[in-house]
């Protein structure tokens, strides 16, 4: 599940809450069919969006120490810890201090600290930040992997793509208020618009800046245009009031991506 | 005990352990303040060993006799050289220092019976001279009252053995049993607890306002109980404390025995009990202190500024030691002792220079458990408030508030 909101929305506070790391004012908080207390704990792994490690020991120490606090035996925290460095092109590198690795190798070590004792739900606030596009791709197939051998999500981020390509439900708050929930899929069915994006050969102040109630948002640029449609309506109408010198190349009609309604619910923009 | 706190306490302990730090404040600075503390007064005691040597003008014809009395005794105040030279010789030369000094000897010894012999000396060293001038004094006194009785016709020897003097010695009957460990002990530990809390309470705070900083705690605190967490980490200093101690102490002992020759004696298991008790506690409360201290601070820089104010608590009480070696049964004193902050300093010092009942032991350990239990409680409430307080410093009213939250 994504949770998505804009900066200052509250998702970084709700995680903290869900971590018992800060007490809620109100309102109780469940894992399971339980509350949450130190065993839920357990069986939660967190990624925090500020980073920090001990700096002056080393990666391996780091691992088991941080594994053996969820629950791990010593010696299965050091066996896990020496097959997740490898996994993450990290081998030999447990004697290594923290302070002496770069700052995408550290990320990586707090990624596996965060699942190495394999949670039931991994909490992962913002773990793209920093990452070059390499590990970006690295840390996104992770994930996948998680996803896949049943470990439950919860991924706070600003970058769409990837919350599009890896979460199935979305959650967004606003000012600490839930303002959507629900699948992708439906989330985007229920958005009641399509984005039309269209390339065209003509000059492009030929084209009027308007085309009735169920066109909106038109952006024309030179040899592009993109625009809404209220789902259910044909573009068509579109072509046939454009000037006859314009001649459309290639046309498609999509579902908004999760970036539109995003910034649609977060500024309370024109798809509301 | 709980495991998540046990699995702190070792990290930190060992973590700790091998850090730079632990080992500059447990070997470099006691050796720092060994050696400013107590070479320039052992220098200046071995300066004064070296015995002062007496040029003798000898008119009485004794001197051979004399010297041979002088080295006879197990001393080293004075050494005897008989002067050829004038007496206005040897005086010029002990006014300017060539000679340590003279005195000369006439020939009716029994005059100095009423007129001390004069030792000329322009030595700063009065204290030696007057052991020196103590230790003629004592040969002189023999040999002259010899000769004088076997010229009355007397046998000296019989005599002396007749009127051998006899001493006094003050034994206080409350101290018979106590050995010097007994003292040297508690207030070693007292002394030790100050200066254990010292180094290592400042490493709690500065360790715990890194944690805040860093926001490592969040991946713990997202592990275990933040109490889990505090305690576990005061309590594995409060190990890197005994471990600290136990240097020290070990040191200590090996120098008082081996070196100084100083007898300790034994110890009681009960003793032995209760001043372990007095040092752990002791020490987690300073911690505790330090670690709210640590936890209300928006960085390492202002905790540090204030915390002169918690480095005096355990200080108090060794400003009041004179007071307190001088009279340990007074009654303030005894009631002081019973105000946790003070308890352990206060109580060790008591026990050092009297009789504490075990009851007092007991009861003073019970209420600074107590009290360390409780402080421990403040320091992790208001370390999870001071979480959400970016870059800002808690006041004290706010310390006091959150506190006061954490034990309700």
């Amino acid at each position: 599940m994504g949770l998505l909101g804009p900066n200052g929305a509250g998702k970084t506070t709700t995680i903290r809450m869900i971590m018992d790391i800060i007490e809620p004012d109100g309102g109780s908080i469940s894992f399971g069919n339980n509350g949450l207390g130190p065993t839920s704990k357990k069986k939660i792994g967190y990624l925090p969006e500020e980073r920090g490690l001990y700096e002056d020991a080393t990666a391996g120490d780091v691992l088991k120490y941080l594994g053996t606090l969820k629950g791990l035996g010593k010696r299965t925290a050091r066996d896990k810890a020496q097959k997740w460095l490898q996994k993450m092109n990290l081998p030999g590198e447990e004697e290594t201090k923290i302070s002496e690795l770069s700052k995408g190798m550290a990320q990586k070590v707090q990624f596996i600290a965060a699942i190495l004792h394999e949670p039931e739900l991994a909490i992962l606030d913002e773990p793209f930040a920093g990452l070059d596009p390499v590990n970006q791709d690295l840390f996104r197939e992770l994930i996948r992997d998680l996803r896949e051998s049943g470990t439950t999500i919860l991924l706070s981020s600003h970058r769409m793509n990837m919350v599009e390509e890896l979460c199935e439900r979305v959650f967004m708050i606003h000012r600490g208020k839930e303002i959507l929930y629900g699948k992708l899929s439906k989330l985007k069915e229920n958005f009641g618009k399509e984005v039309v994006e269209l390339t065209y050969i003509g000059n492009p102040e030929t084209i009027p800046n308007t085309f009735g109630t169920n066109i909106t948002d038109l952006e024309i640029g030179k040899g592009r245009a993109k625009f809404y449609i209220e789902k259910g309506y044909s573009p068509d109408r579109f072509i046939r009031e454009l000037p006859e010198e314009i001649k459309v190349e290639e046309i498609s009609v999509r579902k908004p991506p999760l970036h539109d309604i995003f910034v649609a619910k977060a500024q309370g923009g024109p798809h509301e | 005990m709980n495991s998540d706190l046990l699995k702190v306490a070792r990290w930190e302990f060992i973590q700790n352990l091998k850090s730079k730090t632990f080992l500059i404040l447990t070997v470099v600075i006691p050796i720092i303040i060994v050696v400013i503390g107590f070479v320039p007064n052992f220098l200046a005691f071995r300066g004064d060993q070296a015995p002062v040597t007496l040029y003798v003008k000898d008119n009485a014809g004794i001197y051979e006799e004399l010297k041979r009395k002088v080295e006879a005794l197990d001393q080293s105040e004075v050494k005897l050289k008989l002067a050829t030279e004038s007496e206005d010789s040897l005086r010029a030369q002990a006014k300017e220092k060539e000679i340590d000094g003279y005195f000369l000897l006439e020939e009716s010894l029994t005059d100095y019976q009423r007129d001390p012999v004069r030792l000329y000396s322009n030595l700063d060293k009065k204290e030696q001279l007057s052991r020196a001038g103590k230790v003629l004094s004592q040969v002189l006194t023999k040999l002259v009252g010899a000769k004088s009785l076997s010229e009355s016709g007397y046998d000296p020897g019989k005599i002396f053995s007749l009127t051998k003097p006899i001493g006094f010695t003050p034994v206080k009957l409350e101290e018979e049993s106590r050995s010097i460990g007994q003292f040297i002990l508690p207030f070693g530990i007292a002394i030790m607890i100050v200066l254990a809390s010292m180094f290592q309470g400042s490493m709690v705070m500065i360790g715990i306002g890194k944690e805040k900083t860093n926001r490592i705690v969040e991946i713990v605190l997202s592990s275990i109980d933040a109490f889990d967490m505090i305690a576990g980490k005061l309590l594995g200093y409060a190990g890197l404390g005994l471990a600290q101690v136990t240097i020290w102490g070990t040191a200590g002992i090996i120098v008082l025995t081996q070196i100084v020759n100083v007898p300790l004696g034994g110890v009681s298991p009960f003793q032995g009990l209760y001043f372990f008790c007095y040092f752990v506690l002791g020490y987690l409360m300073i911690a505790s202190l330090y670690a709210l201290l640590g936890a209300s601070a928006k960085d390492i820089q202002s905790s540090s500024q204030t915390r002169g104010i918690f480095v005096l608590i355990p200080l108090i009480p060794i400003y009041f030691s004179a007071a307190i070696v001088n009279n340990p049964d007074a009654l303030w004193v005894k009631l002081v002792s019973f105000f946790p902050p003070f308890t352990p300093t206060m109580m060790l010092l008591r026990s050092a220079f009297s009789q504490v009942s075990p009851w007092e032991i007991l009861l003073s350990i019970f209420l600074l458990a107590g009290f360390t239990y409780l402080m421990v409680r403040a320091a992790t409430k208001v370390f999870r408030v001071g979480m959400l307080m970016y870059g800002k410093n808690m006041s004290i009213k706010e310390i006091i508030r959150w506190a006061r939250g954490g034990l309700l």
